[in-house]
């Protein structure tokens, strides 16, 4: 072999040496990053993990806020009954419009519905169809309302004119708290019409039933619904002065 | 020497270039590796042995590495891992390279080894 064929070889062999050191670090380099990236996903999940219960432990606080809160304005009430004689007919309204928003516990005579997820054998193919959906909750709560029921709460939760009744998932979300089947909903009203609401042919039982999904309707003489241990707060809608602007009515 | 320089320049310029393999070409950057390292043992030990032939040397190393390269793509869209082929291949071959470049060494060695001996006895048997 030649001087300098020898020396190009030695080159060459070279180059690809250098060809392979540079492989090797930026390979090296490339599978230390995606491990680093793995070790922050799991801080990631670990982060998320701990603002969820830092969440969660606020949220409790908050509860036991609106609770004190609940209890201090049951004290001025008890002071403005006993001041004046013409605080009485406010407080009367101030009671009335409580169980309208939903501020206050409520007892009353009433039906229970108890609904709960199809255990007819599937052969629609679908596994939806024998599920209870939020549709389902929410006609059964439209149809009682229609009845006159004055106050109603599925699985305790009191259902209000802002109350949410939404699939989430497997469950359903009311009032941002979620709730898994059974449902049980509670509406104090007149039994009798309550009870024939649900009950009424092609009414929201019965077209429930032929999915499957066992409704159970019952009177009761005495039920408790609890009031709702949330807070309201509006952002946007406030009372409209009277007078004021061209769009009412 | 001149390989283990330029090894060294390799990973410094690997270490220092700004941009990383992204992670979906992970797998096409390590069997060119295995392609060049398998290359470059084999280039080193045709020199030691004297057979070395540039023409040869540089089609293998490009041929192989984009053979390598070309298996790791059908497997992955084939949906086997084909590339398995090449790190067996280039895995064995390393090995073979590697045993070559030692007996190279060691009976180089006990060759000049025998030299210098024959050459101390001539001498003796000058100095007798």
């Amino acid at each position: 072999m030649s001087k300098k064929g020898r020396k190009r070889g030695q080159l060459a062999v070279m180059m690809v040496c250098a060809v392979v050191g540079f492989l090797l670090a930026a390979q090296l380099r490339s599978v230390k990053l995606s491990g680093a990236a793995d070790a922050t996903n799991a801080a990631r999940l670990e982060t998320l993990q701990s603002l969820y219960n830092e969440l969660m432990d606020q949220k409790d606080g908050l509860e036991s806020q609106v609770e004190q809160l609940q209890s201090e304005l049951a004290l001025y009430r008890d002071q403005a009954a006993s001041g004046e004689a013409g605080s009485q007919a406010l407080k009367a309204e101030l009671d009335q419009l409580e169980i309208t928003a939903g501020l206050t516990d409520v007892e009353g005579p009433g039906v229970t519905v108890i609904l709960e997820d199809s255990t007819s054998s599937n052969v629609t193919g679908d596994e939806a169809d024998y599920l209870i959906h939020d549709s389902d909750l929410l006609s059964v709560i439209n149809e009682l309302r229609s009845a006159g029921a004055e106050a109603i709460s599925l699985n305790g939760e009191r259902i209000l004119a802002t109350s949410e009744v939404r699939c989430t998932g497997a469950v359903v979300t009311v009032n941002g708290r979620r709730y898994a089947a059974p449902y049980i909903i509670f509406a104090i009203g007149d039994p009798d019409t309550l009870y024939n609401a649900m009950t009424m042919r092609n009414g929201v039982a019965d077209i429930l039933g032929q999915w499957g999904i066992l409704v159970k309707v019952t009177s009761s003489d005495l039920l408790l619904i609890p009031k709702y241990n949330g807070t309201i707060d509006y952002q946007y809608a406030r009372s409209a002065v009277q007078g004021e602007g061209e769009g009412e009515g | 020497m001149l390989e283990l320089i330029g090894l060294l320049v390799g990973l410094a310029v690997g270490l220092l270039f700004p941009w990383a393999i992204p992670s979906q070409y992970s797998l096409y950057a390590a069997t060119g590796l295995l392609a060049a390292l398998d290359s470059a043992l084999g280039g080193f030990r045709a020199r030691i042995s004297d057979e070395f032939k540039l023409d040869v040397f540089l089609s293998g190393t490009v041929g192989n590495a984009a053979i390598a390269v070309f298996l790791t793509w059908l497997g992955q869209n084939l949906g086997i891992p084909l590339y398995l082929a090449a790190v067996v291949v280039f895995g064995t071959r390393m090995f073979q390279n590697f045993a070559e470049i030692r007996r190279e060494l060691l009976t180089s060695r006990q060759k000049s080894a025998k030299i210098n001996q024959d050459m101390d006895t001539s001498e003796e048997k000058h100095t007798r």
